[in-house]
């Protein structure tokens, strides 16, 4: 309670007067926790390395497909609105004219000819529009990219969610990941996180958007002893970001990359990565 | 008058030397602002015209009239509210309605009534997913959070910030074909036809 309070004040004076005083919580915070670790000598309080990562990713273009009974529902709602409507002046038309071509098949053509030679029926009318939209084509939804198989564009499949993933180098092995970048005293995570975004894409920083200042998830990686001694951290903890990309990009990284897919990201994560990665992903089936 | 200036230009010989002899001067700076009388900036009152007592009776009767015409008109548009068209339709479709009207029905209830419930068990299920994935994904921020927490409490605090320039959110949602590139889109021009109500 007491830590509760303090900590709503701290945030309070920080918006008033432009002064950390979190620093000061930090100094106070600190006595006690020195006083625990030194009692606690023998298991020394674990040191992490701070990291950054972004989940960069395309948001769908176009809507998936109908599901079977989404499609049953569309078309039993059209049904129901068009059996609650009144005809239109196209329909009245439409009846006019079967009224005139039942009058011409009895006989009495003499009399209506010369109009109806001359008159736009509502078939007429109908068939016009009918060619008119079919001059209309619009941009088929399987990309070129879809066919081909060119994991690097973001033009292809436009109706699922595109993550982009970076190939990084390290002893021999090739790693797919995040793209990511070491914390740096001084900075924010999420700072860090735009600092790896802009060291590994190439785009005008309008057309990413981050989603805000707290991280949507974290991984943790534990060192072999040996490493941990060498290093001097017990491990990395990799605090996760998401940003949307608002533009398409084709060639927009030099590094080796890709924008994968929900189940193609299986492929090439490592399996306890990609879960720590799935728990803030948005489902997609 | 002139003996005056004489002994004034007597008494100032500096003056001498800067004015001309015939300039009239009490002041070196402003040398022509001797008044010799009061100003009189008024001319005499002008005689008042007497008026026909009948022509400003009507005048005035005149007068009251346009006024309560106004507040007449006033009045009579109060009452008369904006007209919401998409509820009161013409009367010349009105006159038409039976003729508009539809005569066939469900042809297939049984049909409609399986479709309603395999809907909606559909519906609920992805609802429940979705809850599912909101719970989900929170629970990891919340848990990435608490881990910052341990780590640094100066960068939790950075990190509950409010990000102000998220707020307007706009997204452009998906469509259902994909944007056609170098699309020439027919121009044409724009013109208001909302009619205005007073």
């Amino acid at each position: 309670m007491f830590s509760f309070r303090f900590r709503a004040i701290a945030n309070l004076s920080t918006v008033k007067n432009g002064i950390s005083l979190s620093n000061v919580y930090h100094k106070l915070q600190g006595s006690p926790r020195m006083l625990y670790s030194s009692l606690s000598t023998t298991n020394p309080s674990p040191k992490w390395q701070l990291l950054s990562a972004i989940c960069l990713e395309r948001t769908p273009i176009i809507m998936p497909p109908m599901a079977k009974i989404e499609e049953e529902m569309a078309e039993l709602f059209e049904k129901l609105d068009t059996m609650k409507s009144l005809k239109s002046d196209h329909e009245l038309k439409q009846d006019e004219d079967k009224k005139v071509s039942a009058s011409l098949a009895e006989g009495n053509q003499d009399e209506s000819n010369a109009d109806s030679a001359t008159r736009q029926t509502a078939q007429d009318f109908e068939d016009a529009c009918n060619e008119e939209l079919s001059k209309f084509k619009p941009a088929p939804k399987i990309t070129a990219e879809d066919l081909s198989g060119d994991r690097k564009s973001t033009n292809r499949k436009l109706d699922k969610h595109l993550v982009f993933v970076v190939q990084e180098k390290k002893e021999g092995k090739e790693i797919w990941k995040l793209p990511q970048a070491q914390w740096v005293d001084g900075e924010t995570l999420r700072e860090t996180a735009e600092r790896a975004l802009k060291e590994h894409v190439k785009t005008p920083e309008t057309s990413v958007r981050v989603l805000g200042n707290a991280p949507w998830g974290v991984h943790t990686i534990k060192y072999p002893s040996a490493m941990r001694e060498k290093v001097g951290f017990t491990g990395a903890k990799i605090f996760f970001f998401k940003a949307q990309l608002l533009s398409a990009c084709t060639t927009c990284s030099d590094t080796e990359h890709h924008w994968l897919g929900r189940h193609e990201l299986t492929e090439y994560l490592d399996p306890q990565y990609l879960r720590s990665v799935q728990k803030f992903l948005i489902d997609e089936d | 008058m002139h003996s005056l200036i004489r002994k004034m230009s007597v008494a100032m010989p500096l003056t001498e030397s800067l004015m001309s002899q015939r300039t009239i001067c009490t002041n070196i700076r402003f040398p022509t602002f001797l008044q010799v009388s009061s100003p009189l900036l008024a001319e005499p009152l002008k005689k008042k015209k007497k008026m026909d007592p009948q022509i400003i009776k009507a005048r005035e009767e005149r007068r009251r009239k346009r006024i309560e015409k106004s507040i007449k008109k006033l009045e009579k548009n109060a009452k008369q509210l904006k007209p919401i068209e998409e509820i009161d339709w013409p009367i010349s479709l009105q006159k038409q309605k039976s003729l508009r009207e539809r005569t066939e029905t469900v042809s297939q209830p049984q049909q409609m009534q399986e479709i309603l419930k395999a809907w909606r068990s559909y519906k609920y299920q992805q609802s429940l997913q979705e809850m599912k994935m909101i719970d989900r994904i929170s629970s990891s921020q919340l848990h990435a959070l608490e881990q910052l927490r341990t780590i640094s409490e100066d960068l939790y605090i950075k990190a509950i910030q409010m990000d102000d320039s998220l707020l307007p959110f706009t997204a452009v949602g998906p469509s259902n074909t994909p944007p056609i590139v170098g699309y020439d889109i027919l121009d044409g021009e724009y013109i208001d036809e909302t009619p205005k109500w007073k």
